[in-house]
């Protein structure tokens, strides 16, 4: 197992090393310039040139790189064009609120997903089924800004049930040791702060969720009828079992094992998705942040935040092998 | 009362509201108890969805007719909470694959204690000990270690016996056995049976054999059941039904089979058609379609069972009676002399490797371990013969025969043929001389392209090797190759699944001969057909040989079919040849130990010679290639394995009687030859 995860966390780092490379030149094909998209229109040539020669852009493409490696080295990934601010500093300050946002959309989608799965796969060709095949079809066709704007404009706007925008009212005032506002409130015993920044996650984490949602509730209704098609739930019928136990033990166990794979390929669409929800729903995230950089040709940050999100996704699905470990015997011994 | 009375039992699955299916059309079979009563068919007759009816664990989409009477009850009229109670504690089942029957993710011992939990009232404690007996009971070693294990970590035989360790555990009254062996090698096969048998009378359990295999029957059964169509169509005791056959089916089948002691010389007697060309009983006689000697007499509706003799019953107008079953139809054609032709042989294999990667380092990627599938084998395939190579899995015998075609890479040895050395060749000049070699694979289905007609399939390999012509000259010659197989000429424009098993396999080995090869390598080229079937490739397969003066390299399990095919025989353990000779000659007197008991282990359709013989069951499991042990690969198993030399010195294969050879260090004296 230890030699396991050595071996893949050593698969990270030439996957990092090719990333950083494919994005550095990438980058530099863009139409636009950096300098003149934060001078603005009327920049002298002079100014331009000032620019270029500070961040070191008028330098050969080679040496530029070379210089971002020795940075990167020292955990230094320069700092915005646009702001002045560090990239690492800006990154840690935006990354709590996606992953509150993240785990709160997959976590909804794992939650909801898989028992509903199961269900129309237990009533097949029933009302239920029927009902969740065509809603999860329907899940995976709408797009999420749509589903964000509709969410909102329903729930928030027009019923006035859950806030519109944001991730906790200002006016509470409240305390952030970990900048996960949930567990903040939780953790400073602050109740009404932790309730609030709740309310604020629901809307959002049902627009981020919904694909992911949809996915794993069409993967585990046909893993599940393709378990329950096995020879060992005939045996453990012909053992006399009960059927919660051949359910939990026998179908259950093996039906999770596709469904796992689906989740942690669904943590790299899910970054996707919360670019475009953050900025919906104005919650200060590495996502929305994300996307003013592309805007301004912030080079700095966008290689930083792109190699920030390989790490973690890379992270992510190495969990995801990991757990497929702790179901799957067979899978331990690879 | 008996234990089990089955009446009328009908068993129709319906696909759409409109389509259904009758899988079993009346069957009525009674089991004593403390009986082993043998339930024996092809595939399609309905012997399984019986078992299953039995135990109610058909699929949704089956309606079940007919009384069910175990113990008293008509389990028909009870509802699945009530079977359940009752299923793995009264009636429990051993099924077919002990790979697939069991759970991949949850403990050995949990899957053994779950059914104790279940219908006994013991403790987790007593359950866990109570699992531990278990499995020292059937036999395997360290249970304790095991039952944390999970199926993978065990070998076919053994997971075979943790299913029989589950089915006993709560001490049924009827043991159902569902083709319990038939994915095992012969040796395993040979423990596994004696095993049920043994166990079924300890416990005082009766115990029902379903299964293809007449063999396994006659040494076990005291009652045998023969079905056809759905429906018992012969019953009789053991011995009787092996000596006075009546049902024209149970003659088919019983000639159908190459045995160990059958006349080789002669061609079998197939059944014509397949099982799946059978008519509904209401119009008549299930097999007449297939009959020899059926006439309008036989298309009575419904049939009744006649009574022959007490406790002899068969369902047959034109019953055998005392006249001896049929073997020999045709005689083969003389084997044209060896000597005559060039001596020098098609294909010289000498000192071949072949190596998998069986273990890789950590980040590297590298392998650092190798299972050595071939380790050193030299053989020679004579032009024009047939070569048999036998083994069971894992002996290395296909990776041979795939090696050959360099399908697999070759770690090292040379493969001459024709004189030309294939080992070291490339891909380029690898092309011309694959078409002179060809190959017919185990299982039809799946290597012939479901996507294509078969004409189609047929034409493709002529298209690819450039054969001058075209596109008329090739159909042509697709449609002669189409005769040659025995295919009627309309299969040019149909597809794989429209056909049967059998019919399948005749378009695989159209596909092999229309190139006109000059070697067939045919690797398990009938085991995945139904026993009625076989007969008619082997028959195919032997002509085929004939009239294009092939040379074949036979590659099967079946030891019975390699001695019937084959005119020299090599059998291979653990990636050796262990021996090899003339075909006649190494089956009168097998002269290295695993053959010896290789031949013991198979099951002889014959309950008298079957009760005569001594037999010798080889107790363990085959090693694994990756590790295999020192000296003679065969030394841990060996009943003859002495102190010296074998643990620590690999036998060469020496001859050891003109034209045998053997990898023994002590053949002479084990054959009381010195």
């Amino acid at each position: 197992m230890i030699a396991f995860v050595a071996r893949r966390l050593a698969l990270v780092v030439p996957v990092l090393f090719g990333l950083s490379l494919l994005l550095f030149v990438w980058l530099r094909l863009l139409p636009g310039d950096p300098a003149r998209a934060l001078l603005g229109e009327r920049a002298t040539q002079e100014g331009i040139d000032r620019v270029n020669h500070l961040y070191g852009f008028d330098r050969s493409l080679p040496e530029q790189f070379l210089l971002f490696l020795e940075r990167l080295a020292r955990g230094d990934l320069g700092s915005s064009i646009r702001t002045g601010q560090s990239v690492v500093g800006s990154f840690f300050e935006r990354f709590p609120a996606t992953v509150e946002l993240a785990v709160a959309g997959l976590g909804l989608a794992i939650v909801v997903g898989i028992p509903l799965g199961y269900f129309a796969a237990r009533r097949k060709g029933g009302p239920l089924d029927h009902l969740s095949v065509g809603a999860s079809l329907l899940g995976v066709v709408v797009p999420v800004f749509f589903l964000a704007y509709l969410l909102k404009y329903v729930f928030a706007i027009r019923l006035g049930w859950l806030p519109t925008a944001g991730r906790q009212d200002v006016r509470l005032d409240a305390t952030h040791p970990t900048g996960l506002y949930v567990l903040d409130g939780v953790l400073t015993g602050e109740w009404d702060a932790a309730w609030d920044a709740l309310l604020h996650l629901i809307l959002p984490a049902m627009a981020l969720g919904a694909i992911p949602l949809a996915i794993i509730v069409r993967i585990t209704r046909a893993s599940v009828l393709e378990v329950m098609n096995e020879d060992f739930v005939r045996t453990a019928r012909a053992k006399g079992l009960t059927r919660a136990v051949i359910r939990r033990r026998h179908v259950m166990r093996n039906a999770l094992l596709p469904v796992s794979t689906t989740i942690g390929l669904q943590a790299g669409a899910l970054l996707a998705g919360a670019v475009l929800t953050e900025t919906v729903f104005a919650l200060n995230g590495v996502g929305e942040f994300l996307f003013t950089a592309v805007n301004h040709l912030d080079y700095p940050v966008l290689q930083g935040f792109v190699l920030f999100i390989a790490v973690i996704y890379a992270v992510v699905n190495l969990l995801v092998d990991v757990s497929y470990a702790v179901i799957d015997p067979r899978a331990r011994q690879r | 009362m008996s234990l089990l009375d089955v009446r009328n039992l009908r068993v129709r699955f319906t696909s759409t509201q409109s389509v259904s299916t009758t899988a079993v059309d009346g069957v009525s079979l009674t089991v004593e108890a403390g009986e082993v009563v043998a339930l024996v068919g092809e595939s399609g007759c309905g012997k399984s969805a019986t078992a299953l009816a039995l135990l109610g664990l058909l699929p949704g989409s089956a309606r079940v007719e007919g009384e069910i009477v175990f113990d008293g009850e008509d389990l028909t009229t009870l509802n699945d909470r009530q079977l359940s109670a009752r299923r793995g504690r009264d009636l429990a089942m051993v099924f077919q694959d002990p790979m697939t029957s069991l759970n991949p993710v949850v403990p050995i011992g949990v899957q053994i204690t779950e059914v104790l939990l279940r219908h006994t009232g013991l403790s987790k404690a007593a359950a866990g000990a109570r699992a531990e007996e278990l499995l020292r009971e059937v036999g395997i070693p360290d249970p304790v270690r095991r039952l944390r294990q999970y199926p993978h970590q065990l070998s076919g035989g053994m997971r075979q016996r943790v299913m029989i360790a589950i089915a006993i555990a709560c001490g049924p009254k009827l043991l159902i056995a569902d083709e319990p062996t038939t994915a095992l090698d012969v040796t395993i096969q040979a423990q596994v049976l004696e095993l049920l048998a043994r166990l079924a009378r300890d416990h005082g359990a009766a115990l029902l054999m379903i299964t293809h295999d007449l063999g396994v029957v006659a040494g076990l059964a005291d009652r045998v059941n023969v079905m056809y169509g759905g429906r018992v169509v012969e019953t009789a005791s053991a011995p009787e039904l092996f000596r006075r056959p009546m049902h024209r089916y149970t003659r088919g089948l019983l000639a159908s089979i190459p045995a160990l002691d059958s006349p080789r010389d002669v061609a079998l007697t197939p059944i014509p058609g397949s099982p799946f060309d059978r008519l509904p009983w209401e119009s008549g006689c299930s097999f007449a379609s297939r009959c020899a000697v059926a006439d309008e007499a036989c298309m009575v509706p419904d049939l009744p069972m006649t009574d022959d003799s007490p406790g002899h019953r068969h369902r047959c107008v034109h019953p055998g009676g005392d006249a001896p079953v049929p073997v020999s139809v045709t005689t083969r054609e003389p084997q044209a002399p060896s000597g005559g032709g060039s001596p020098e042989p098609l294909v010289r294999i000498s000192d071949l490797r072949v190596r998998y990667p069986a273990r890789r380092a950590a980040v590297t990627n590298r392998p650092v371990e190798y299972v050595r599938a071939v380790d050193g084998v030299s053989l020679d395939l004579p032009r024009g013969r047939t070569y048999g190579l036998v083994g069971e899995s894992g002996c290395g015998k296909s990776s041979l025969g795939r090696a050959l075609l360099r399908l697999e890479p070759v770690a090292s040895g040379s493969v001459l043929f024709d004189g030309v050395d294939l080992a070291g060749m490339r891909e380029r000049g690898l092309r011309p001389m694959r078409r002179r070699m060809q190959m017919v694979f185990q299982d039809p289905m799946a290597s012939l392209n479901p996507r294509q007609s078969v004409g189609d399939i047929l034409e493709l390999p002529l298209r690819v090797h450039g054969v001058p012509g075209g596109r008329r000259e090739w159909r042509a010659k697709v449609l002669r190759t189409l005769d040659q197989v025995g295919l009627p000429r309309a299969a040019e424009h149909r597809y794989p699944h429209e056909f049967s098993g059998g019919q399948r396999q005749r378009v695989g080995i159209a596909r092999a001969i229309i190139l006109e090869p000059d070697l067939l390598i045919a690797d398990e080229p009938v085991s995945a057909l139904d026993v009625s079937v076989q007969a008619q490739i082997v028959n195919l397969l032997q002509e085929v040989k004939r009239t294009l003066s092939l040379t074949t390299l036979l590659i099967a399990h079946d030891l019975a079919v390699v001695r019937h095919m084959s005119d020299t025989v090599g059998v291979m353990y653990l990636g050796r040849l262990v021996e090899e000779a003339d075909s006649r000659e190494l089956f009168e007197r097998p002269l290295h130990p695993y053959t010896v008991s290789l031949m013991s282990a198979v099951p002889l359709p014959d309950p008298v010679a079957e009760s005569r013989r001594e037999r010798i069951i080889l107790s363990g499991d085959l090693p694994s290639p990756a590790n295999p042990p020192s000296g003679c690969p065969f030394h841990t198993r060996c009943p003859f394995r002495r102190e010296t030399r074998c643990a620590d010195e690999v036998p060469q294969v020496r001859e050891v009687v003109p034209g045998h050879r053997v990898a023994c260090h002590w053949a002479e004296d084990i054959a009381g030859l010195s």
